[in-house]
């Protein structure tokens, strides 16, 4: 690789006629100083994001690969199934990252992760998790400690309860 | 809004549009999705926020718009990219008509329109290292990817940018 040659080219790409912010967001942003704040206590305590350390790392491909085949078990029994979700078996190939708890519905939790987080949601690009809701509000019960941690994680992250915190556009 | 929102708002305003109008691809998803992010931010998490330290925070910005043109995105069309350019009207003269002005808006178009056809992957690459100024380690960890795997998709698309433009010129 020519360093100097991508030096050059680094260049050129930051003088080209790049798209700006428009007035109207710069306004909208400096208009958010008059929407109420919400209290300190109501705040509820958000987690910081994820580390890059290897070791985190590591942890994470193994929940990764065992959350993703699980999603897709259970992605193609939506609406099909009114028992329970088939996480546990296929939890239980990653013994390392289990909780010892068991919920009351029979799940083996799973721990969080953020990089199995974002790979279940580019699952909603196949058609049986094109509706959110098929998973997140009528099946919610039987997700939640699936999906988004530990029912402890859910005790700490009380933010995480509610989806539209984070996913305006539902 | 609180004094290091709108800093950090100042300082980053065009990363942060250029990385969500990379992501859904309409200018008017991307300012709504950073206006969703700040509002978001400001209502719920500005305190955490001023707890970061300050590459964690910069990190946790970009992460908060990319979430939510993510989130657009999939709410609007799964399938489809919108695909407006990520430059202003080509038609339109930045050029200082120097002597070799000719070759630098005929270099400057093939780079455009190679940016706009680079995958999403490495476009987003660019977008944060250039615009964003960020590091390989906070862009990865606004992707939820390793550092390395950042740097790799930068010189990717560095060399897939170089090779276009020799093969033009």
């Amino acid at each position: 690789m020519n360093t100097d040659n991508h030096r050059d080219l680094e260049l050129a790409l930051r003088q080209l006629p790049w798209k700006e912010p428009p007035q109207q967001l710069d306004a909208a942003i400096a208009a958010l100083e008059s929407m109420p704040e919400m209290p300190a206590s109501e705040i509820p305590q958000r987690v910081m994001p994820p580390s890059s350390g290897v070791a985190s790392r590591r942890f994470g491909w193994v929940a990764l690969v065992s959350t993703a085949i699980a999603a897709g078990l259970s992605g193609l029994l939506i609406g099909h199934s009114t028992g329970p979700t088939p996480v546990a078996a296929s939890a239980t190939s990653t013994t390392q990252d289990l909780d010892p708890a068991t919920t009351q519905s029979g799940i083996v939790p799973v721990k969080f992760n953020a990089n199995a987080f974002t790979l279940l949601h580019k699952h909603s690009t196949r058609p049986e998790f094109n509706k959110c809701e098929d998973c997140h509000v009528s099946n919610r019960n039987r997700f939640e400690n699936w999906f988004y941690g530990d029912a402890e994680f859910l005790e700490q992250n009380q933010d995480f309860r509610n989806c539209s915190d984070c996913h305006l556009a539902q | 809004m609180n004094e290091l929102l709108e800093n950090l708002y100042r300082e980053y305003r065009q990363g942060l549009y250029l990385l969500a109008l990379s992501i859904v691809g309409s200018t008017q998803q991307a300012e709504d999705a950073v206006q969703n992010a700040f509002t978001n931010i400001f209502q719920k998490s500005s305190r955490q926020l001023a707890a970061l330290e300050n590459g964690h925070c910069v990190a946790y910005l970009f992460k908060s718009v990319r979430n939510s043109a993510i989130d657009l995105k999939r709410a609007g069309d799964r399938q489809r990219r919108l695909g407006e350019s990520l430059f202003l009207d080509r038609r339109c003269d930045h050029w200082d008509t120097p002597a070799d002005a000719l070759l630098t808006k005929e270099r400057d178009e093939i780079l455009m329109r190679a940016i706009d056809r680079l995958n999403e992957n490495d476009r987003e690459a660019i977008v944060l290292k250039l615009f964003g100024g960020l590091s390989f380690e906070q862009a990865g960890e606004v992707t939820c990817t390793p550092a390395k795997t950042i740097a790799t998709r930068y010189r990717r698309a560095l060399e897939k940018l170089e090779n276009h433009l020799k093969g033009q010129l």
